[in-house]
Parts: C-alpha cells; structure tokens; sequence
C-alpha cells in the first residue's frame, strides 16, 4: 500500500471508511437529509409534538416490519400481514365490544395472528410452496375472515377504556412505548441469538445450513408465527388508536413494511438486513408522510416520492456493494474478514451452532 | 455486523432526537368561544361586529384528493379562503383512516379557529373526534359525522323521500304493487347509516304508498339487510363503486321474478347505473323506474335522455366550499350551529334540470336556503362565491 501525504493508511482503514461513507450515504444519511430539510421547509416538523407525530403514525407499521425484517432475512416474504394486521383489529374490537376484557381480546387476536403464521409456515415447509403465493393466499384468506367476522362494517370500540394502549406514559402513547420496547427485544434477537444467526444462515443459503445441521423448516415456521402475531398485534394497536376495527383498515401493511425493511439495507434473495435499518427504513417512510402533509404536498406526489426514495435507496445500497467489491477485490489480504456469501455463511453457521 | 454500526448511530440520534422533542412538547393552548344560536346571530349580529376574517385561521381535510369532485370542494374551500384572507391549511386523508388520524393531530397542532374535517371511514370518526376535542379544537365535519364537531351534509333521508315523491306516482300510475314490483336498494354498506338512508328510506316510503309491500321500520333495514318481504325489497352492496354495483347486482339478479318490474334506488350515480346497467342486460329493460343521486355527468345525461331514469337528487358537492367555509366562520363568530346544517340539494327532474344546470352540466343556480343553512347569508361568502335562488340569483 502506497503512503498518501507521507502517512501509510492500511487497506482496513480505508475499506472500512468506505463502507461506513456509503451506507451513510444510503437510508440513514437519507433520513438525516430528510429531517434538515423538513425543518427547514414546512412549518411545526421541528417541533416536540410533531416528534411524537411521527413516531405515533410509525408505531404499527415498525411493529408489523419488525416481524417481516425477520421472514426477508431468512429468506422469506410475508404478504399476509395485510390481512392478518386488519383481522387481528376486527377480533380484538368484537372481543371487547363483547366484554371479554382487554387482555383477553388482546391474547385471541395475537393466538389468531400466530395461527396464521403457522398456516403460513407449515404451507411453505411441509408443502415446498413458494413464500409468495402461500402468503398471497393467506392475505386473501385473512382478509375475507376480517370482511366476514365485521359483516364488511367498521366496528367502533363501544368503550374508550378498551384502547388502554392509546393512554399517554411520560407524555407518549403507551403503544410506542411498545414499538420501542419490541424492536429492542428483536435486536437483541436478530444480533445475539443463535435463531437471530439461523435467521441469517438460513437466508444466506437455505441447503447449506441445511446441510450444517441447522433446523431450517422449524426456525422458518417459527419466523411466520413471529410475523403473524408481531401484525396481529399491530392490528390491536391500531384498532386502539382508531377506537375502531375495519376489515380495510391496516391491509397496506404489508407492502409498506416490505419497502420499509428494503429501504433499510435487506435483500429479497434474504442473508442481508438488519433490526436498526428496517426501523429507520420506517422512520423515513413516516418522516416522508409527515413532511409532505405538512407542506401540502398532494398525495399523488407522496406516492411518487416514496416510490423514488425506494429506488434511491437500494440504488444506493447497490452501489455500496459494488465499492465494496472493487475495494475487496484488489485487497491483497485475501485471508481477512472477506465479505461474501460462503464467508458469512461458514461465520455465520458457526456462531449459529455455538461454535 | 460491523457494517450496521453506521446506521446504529444514525438511528441513536434520531431516535434521541425524536424523544427530546416529545419530551419537550407543550400541550396545546386552548381556545374558547361563547356561543349563541344561528337564529339569534341572524338577527342581533351586525356585521360589524364580526370577527374580521383576515385574522381566522382554518384547517381543511380533504375526504380524498384523488376524486376529482371531492378535490373540486376542497380546492373551492382553499381558494375561497385565500381570496378572502383566510389563513388555510389544506391536508388530504386519502379514504383512510389511520391517514385521517394522523392528519388530525397535524391539525391539532396547526392550532387553528377551526378544524374543518371529511372523514370518510365512519368508525374512525371517535378517534379523530377526540384529538380535537382534548385540544378544544371547535371541529367542523363534513359528510361523516365525527364525534364532537358539528356537521354539514346533504340529508340522504331527504332525498330517500323525494325521489320517492317524484317515482311512486309514476308507479301508481302503472299498476305497480308488491306482487309484481321489486325495489332493488342499492348501498355502500361501509359508509354507514347516513349514507345508506335514502335507498331505506325509499322502500320504507314505497311500502306506505304502493300496496302489497312488506311493511318495516328505517331501523329494520341495516347494512346486513338482503331481502324484505320475499322480493319485495332487494339490497345490494355496491361499495361506491360502478363495477361493485354491476357485480353485486348479477350476483342476485336471478332470483328477481322475471316479470317483476322494479323501482331502483342508489347511494349515488355510479351505484345507481351499474346496477341499472345490470337489470337491463338481465331483461327488465322499461320495466325499471330510477333515481340517480349525486348529479354527476353520467346522473344529468341519464335523466335528459332515459325514460326509466325520471330523477337525480343532486346535492351540487362541488359548490359546498362556501358553504363549510360560512359554517366556520359562523363558529368563530360564536353561533351553535344546528345538528345538522344543510348542503344545498334538491331532486332534479327532467322538467326543472334546466334551472338548475346548463346543456354541459355546469350548475348555473343553486337551490333556495332552508331554516337550517339560512343562518350562513350573513357573512357574505355565500353571495360572493355562489349563485343561489332567492338570495342572488
């Protein structure tokens, strides 16, 4: 390596400066232009109660990503939220309209949530039928069982003390406090645990963790029922914040979290993404929503822009890829910690296996 | 795993800075107004002593921009507003309810005189309703009701019962009873009871002036309701869609007697005509008596060219941003608003549709006020943005 202005910089220094710039580059240095740039072009974004704004309007949406950031990073896909969030809201509000007590109401709309992910799971698994076409189904399933269980109707909450969720601690609805307490649990999750690494064994190369012993069928199904009872309980939040179950309301979710765990660094192919990335991949999507609806830029143009921050930021994801590929290739260390799919993947299966 | 550190750090000091912010946020201040009735403000207010309006600051919530007649309203409040000095903030709810929520507390925390709401998932009207009323925000809703505001909407009950005044004649006249006439009741089942009046309203009305109809009460026929009296009365859920309407309609069509004549009635054109179009190709061709609602193009050229189609209920939608504007500034001015303030509407027949719109459907005069909207004349908007009977026109 040649010295630059007399100092010898090693190959590591640089790779890692590179690596760091380009993903500062992606999603997360997006939401920290997207943040400048609404304070200072609409009115209120820079403000205390615009804060909890946004973090009220991402509580459901981060919640149900959550659960889909796990199922692409094994590999997955997860369509079925978009009927699982709308059915989990519906069964919660008829329970409690019904007396059955908010606990109750909550637990049966979260048993249903994981049935559905089990569906989901054992579908995929047992059957081998793609992840996309089982949870298409399912979507339509769900979604039906919503449509009949609320006779197609919105069902408002006849008691207010039945969204306990929606009541304020320390001056924020409890149910971001909910958000914020899951998404540290399945960080924890996805960074320190052995299913946190089978997760991302498995996606990186399905047979291969096969082959290295690991139970991909039981850890995939685990990851549905992980998703389906993370969306049944965005529903119960959701149907708390409304006062209200819709078998419409919440049936965006699935596509909006999908863009969401993509804005935040994940593959479709899976093996890549992360807990951190996906929640700011959702704050972007909220910061987006909020800030245009406060400089009263129509809808039409939100859609568009969120479709173009989409494209932006896997582009930009892209192209740190690629630099790093360039920078890998000319390393001449080739012993180091190289990134690549069957270096992770060996790390990655070792660690999963305790070793 | 090294790699997500950069992000990790972005995200801490987003988040941190989020929470700083919330944690450092005020409640809103509120605001407050004495109130007194439309009627005596129409007497006892001069204008002089109204608030003048270049001080007022609304906030308007589009139903859905992306409906060119609703966007026509809310572009009639913004403009309208601007061109009177209003401050106005204009947010669109997009048909959705979470949308329609956040969009509150934006509005909320715009802090204006009044909150000018059209909500249209009915259920979410509470929620919505309460973030305004904690910030003792005066609201005003518009179309849907929402829990705490005072409303401004066309009366579907209304229209149920004229149309039914224009048909049921007409039905008379041609033998029409309850053995060979089906009232087919068209109904967006999602958009609540208001909404869906006027199809009920309409048999009820039926059932009490033709013979041979199963009798029952407005609160007998609810969302769920498929059938009345055997085929005396037919209900159908278009969820406000044409193609919804068509569908729905062959899906029972079958089980209509073939020789049945039928009196059909909507939530609103597109409802009306898909399952018109329907009956048609199944056979009951000028057996079929309809009113349209909403006077749409499709509405308009219906009643001036169709011999079954004898009505069309318009409520002139894309005229009622002076209207929700005088409603507002009413409120800022201290007035009650009745429960329900009237749109302007009237039924359209095929004799006094040129009255009201030119040969392109234009309007070219608004209908009379009535005792629950007449308070709105004083505060000049009315005279300056519309062209209303009796009034200035």
């Amino acid at each position: 390596m040649k010295p630059i202005f007399g100092i010898q910089i090693s190959r590591g220094v640089i790779q890692r400066t590179v690596t760091q710039g380009t993903v500062l580059l992606g999603v997360g240095g997006f939401f920290i232009i997207l943040i400048i740039f609404f304070s200072f072009r609409a009115e209120n974004f820079f403000t205390g109660r615009n804060g909890i704004n946004v973090l009220e309007n991402v509580a459901v949406l981060g919640v149900v990503a959550l659960g889909q950031a796990m199922v692409l990073i094994s590999g997955g896909f997860d369509l079925s939220v978009s009927g699982t969030v709308p059915l989990g809201g519906v069964i919660y509000v008829i329970l409690a309209n019904h007396h059955s007590g908010v606990y109750v109401a909550l637990l049966a709309a979260v048993v249903v949530g994981i049935a559905c992910g089990l569906v989901n799971g054992l579908v995929i698994t047992r059957l081998g039928i793609n992840p996309l076409i089982t949870t298409l189904a399912t979507v339509s399933i769900t979604g039906g069982v919503a449509y009949t269980a609320s006779n197609g109707l919105t069902i408002t909450l006849n008691d207010v003390s039945d969204a306990p969720l929606g009541n304020n601690f320390l001056g924020i609805p409890i149910y971001v406090w909910a958000f914020i307490v899951l998404s540290v649990v399945a960080f924890v999750v996805m960074r320190y645990t052995v299913l946190g690494r089978t997760l991302y064994a498995i996606g990186g190369n399905r047979e291969a963790s096969r082959l290295a012993g690991l139970r991909v069928d039981a850890v995939t199904v685990l990851v549905y029922v992980i998703s389906g009872a993370l969306a049944s309980f965005g529903g119960v939040m959701l149907a708390q914040q409304l006062l209200a179950g819709a078998p419409t309301v919440g049936a965006t979710e699935g596509l909006q979290s999908i863009t969401a765990v993509i804005l935040g660094g994940a593959s479709l192919m899976g093996g890549t993404g992360g807990i951190p990335g996906t929640l700011v991949g959702v704050l972007v999507l909220g910061t987006v929503a909020n800030g245009m609806a406060l400089m009263q830029v129509q809808t039409f143009y939100q859609q568009m822009a969120t479709g173009v921050i989409l494209l932006l930021a896997v582009s930009l994801g892209r192209l740190r890829l690629v630099l790093e590929h360039l920078i890998w290739s000319r390393s001449q260390d080739d012993d180091t910690d190289r990134p690549g799919q069957p270096a992770i993947l060996t790390n990655v299966v070792d660690q999963a296996k305790g070793g | 795993m090294k790699k997500n550190r950069p992000i990790q750090g972005l995200i801490l000091v987003a988040a941190l800075a989020l929470m700083a912010a919330a944690c450092s946020s005020s409640s809103p201040s509120s605001s407050s107004t004495s109130t007194t009735t439309p009627a005596a403000a129409g007497n006892s207010a001069s204008s002089a002593s109204l608030k003048p309006l270049k001080s007022l600051y609304f906030t308007y919530g589009s139903a859905a921009n992306s409906i060119g007649l609703i966007k026509e309203v809310g572009t009639s409040v913004v403009d309208d507003a601007k061109a009177e000095g209003i401050k106005i903030t204009e947010y669109d709810n997009n048909l959705d309810g979470p949308t329609a929520l956040a969009n509150a507390r934006l509005m909320v925390q715009d802090q204006p005189n009044v909150a000018i709401d059209w909500n249209t998932v009915v259920g979410v009207g509470d929620a919505v309703g309460a973030q305004f009323t904690q910030a003792k925000i005066p609201c005003l809703s518009v179309n849907q009701e929402i829990a705490g505001c005072t409303h401004f909407n066309l009366s579907n009950e209304d229209m149920g019962l004229t149309a039914a005044a224009v048909m049921l004649p007409m039905a008379k006249a041609r033998g029409w009873n309850g053995s060979n006439t089906t009232v087919v009741m068209v109904i967006a089942a999602a958009n609540g009871t208001e909404v869906n009046n006027g199809p009920r309203y309409f048999y009820v009305q039926t059932a009490n002036t033709l013979s041979g109809f199963k009798k029952v009460t407005p609160a007998q026929i609810t969302a769920t309701t498929t059938t009345i009296g055997g085929t005396n009365g037919v209900q159908i859920n278009c969820a406000s869609t044409l193609d919804g309407a068509f569908s729905a309609m062959q899906n029972v069509v079958g089980s209509i007697p073939k020789k049945n004549n039928i009196l059909l009635y909507a939530t609103d054109d597109d409802c009306d005509l898909g399952a018109y179009q329907s009956l048609k190709q199944n056979g009951f061709g000028n057996r079929i008596l309809t009113g349209g609602l909403g006077g749409d193009p499709d509405g308009l050229n219906e009643l001036r060219t169709n011999p079954s189609w004898v009505c069309e209920g318009s409520a002139f939608i894309q005229d009622w941003g002076p209207y929700i504007l005088s409603e507002a500034v009413a409120m800022v001015n201290g007035v009650t608003p009745p429960v329900l303030t009237s749109s302007p509407q009237i039924m359209l027949t095929k004799q006094n549709l040129s009255t009201y719109y030119n040969a392109q459907n234009n309007v070219i005069l608004l209908p009379p006020l009535v005792s629950d909207n007449q308070y709105l004349a004083k505060y000049g908007i009315l005279t300056k943005f519309a062209k209303i009977q009796g009034l200035n026109g």
